[in-house]
Parts: C-alpha cells; sequence; structure tokens
C-alpha cells in the first residue's frame, strides 16, 4: 500500500494495522510484519565515473564508546584515491585522514549510526578495501 | 502474540556504477528517530558519500519494520502464490492496486473474480476507500473505487514449495 509523504510513520503504521485486520478474516496466510519504506530518488541521475565498480567497496568498521559492540558498512566503488600508497596496508587500507573519508564518517556517526540491535556507535576505527564477486 | 518494534530502523543508500550494476550501504539509526530527522541526515551523508565513491548514488531508502513476535501457524496448504488482486480507480483517472497473498476460496466467485458483496469484502473496500485510512495511490491521489477484483496465481518459487 502506498501513502502520503507527510504521513508519519505512527499514522502509517495505525492504519496498516486497521487492514491487516481486515485483510486478515479473507486470507489463510499470516501475518509476519509491517514495514514502513520511504524512498527518495536523486533527480536528474548522474552518471557514474566511467572506472567505477561496485564490487570494489570500501568496507568500514564502527564501534560503540566503550569499544565493545561492533558493526560494519560498505561503501561500493570507493575511490582509489582514498587508499594509503605506502607501507603495510598499501592499496589496501582506506586513509581514515583524508578529509572527504572524515566527513562521510562524521554525517554517518551524526545519523546516530547505530548496530542492527540499537547501540549507538561513536567512532570508525578501521576501513579497507574489498573485492567482491 | 505481538507486532514489535525492531531495535533499529534502517536507512539504505542506493549507487550505480560504469557498467549498470547496482550496490548498497545499510546504516542504521534508533528506531525512534522520526523520518524527517532520518530525511535530512540522509541528505548531508549522501553529499558526503558522493566524494568517496566512484559511482552514482541513485537515492536512497529509510525502513521502520514491525514484526510478529510469535506468529501464528497459517492454514494448511495455504499458498501466498494464490492471490486477491484488487484494483481501483483513483481521483486522477488512473488505477492502483493491492494484493492480498493466500486469498480465500470462500471469497471467490466460480469465474476467479472476487465476491465483491461478500461481508469481508465490503469492510475491506468500505475502509479502503471511505477516506479513514491513509493509504493512496503511488502519486499521492485518492483511491476512489473498487474497479476489478479477481484471483491471480503467481509463479511459484524453489523456495516457496510446500
Amino acid at each position: 500500500m502506498k501513502a502520503p509523504l507527510d504521513a508519519t510513520v505512527d499514522t502509517i503504521f495505525a492504519d496498516g494495522l486497521s487492514l491487516a485486520a481486515l485483510i486478515a478474516p479473507v486470507t489463510s496466510a499470516e501475518l509476519l510484519r509491517v514495514r514502513v519504506i520511504f524512498k527518495a530518488v536523486a533527480t536528474p541521475r548522474v552518471a557514474a565515473d566511467g572506472d567505477s565498480a561496485i564490487l570494489h567497496a570500501g568496507a568500514f568498521f564502527a564501534q560503540d564508546e566503550a569499544e565493545e559492540r561492533k558493526t560494519i558498512f560498505s561503501v561500493p566503488a570507493i575511490l582509489d584515491s582514498l587508499l594509503i600508497s605506502d607501507g603495510c596496508g598499501a592499496g589496501l587500507i582506506i586513509d581514515l585522514l583524508n578529509e572527504d573519508v572524515v566527513e562521510m564518517i562524521n554525517q554517518a556517526l551524526a545519523l546516530p549510526m547505530t548496530d542492527p540491535f540499537g547501540n549507538e556507535m561513536a567512532s570508525v576505527f578501521a576501513a579497507y578495501r574489498q573485492s567482491r564477486r | 502474540m505481538a507486532l514489535i518494534n525492531q531495535p533499529a530502523g534502517k536507512l539504505t543508500i542506493h549507487y550505480r556504477d560504469a557498467s549498470g550494476s547496482k550496490g548498497s550501504t545499510e546504516f542504521h539509526f534508533p528506531y525512534a528517530t522520526l523520518a524527517s530527522v532520518v530525511f535530512t541526515a540522509a541528505d548531508l551523508l549522501s553529499a558526503a558519500l558522493n566524494a568517496v565513491t566512484g559511482a552514482a548514488i541513485d537515492g536512497y531508502s529509510i525502513t521502520y519494520t514491525k514484526f510478529e513476535d510469535t506468529p501464528e501457524a497459517p492454514d494448511a496448504f495455504s499458498r501466498v502464490e494464490d492471490k486477491g488482486t484488487f484494483i481501483y480507480r483513483t481521483s486522477n483517472a488512473r488505477t492502483s492496486l493491492f494484493t492480498i497473498p493466500a486469498i480465500l476460496n470462500a471469497v471467490l466467485l466460480p469465474n476467479g473474480d472476487i465476491d465483491q458483496t461478500n461481508i469481508l469484502i465490503t469492510a475491506l473496500n468500505d475502509a479502503v476507500v471511505g477516506g479513514d485510512l491513509v493509504f493512496c495511490s503511488a502519486d499521492g491521489s485518492d483511491l476512489t473505487a473498487l474497479l476489478e477484483a479477481y484471483q491471480l496465481f503467481r509463479g511459484t518459487t524453489k523456495a516457496q514449495r510446500p
């Protein structure tokens, strides 16, 4: 079902459950979950860089304040220019001091970012390039 | 038995590379965060991600999920591919549809139409077009009347076999 963009999550859930109560008597299946999804689409669509490849992802490792709970997020087609070029890890490790990387991490943490269990993350402590098939 | 919130909401950023392949980044945020707040943060985050990826960012989605903690067992032999399809007229002279998986045979007519005089169907239809619920078509126009409703079988995937 679609809902107006200005409808609140609570309103959509409440009406969704009202509708589910009316649907339940006409289906032999059982309700498992209800999702509210808001979508934003870039307009106009822009072209990707000519040599970009989704499978070259940047894997970023975040942790909570106590450095106990950790989570990961990946950025597809990470730029080669963000990889360190000297020493151990050259061409693999992402430079966490790069200003664009710092800005991205700051914006991600400001969500505020949590792990899937709702524990708030406080910092990103490592990042490297991963190539996936 | 209750619908409970997942521990966190999910923000998914969608990408497209030079070959047209698609990828995504998933972030989680506290479930209680207002969608309007996440939209603002997602716009800033998308701009920051744009500086570290060679892919184009096509958009993002924000998801809140509730799930049944102790779901009941479905009826024996119920199949989600056996759907009831409901097509509605909209206030801007277009149509919009939704489907109900595992539609009961009891609300079907012999020709495969859904019996629009069935009391369960009239109650559902009244709620959809009555204006009490927030739902609308994809372009935001109101659902005004049920145009047609019928049984429709969808292809069974390997995972859906009994």
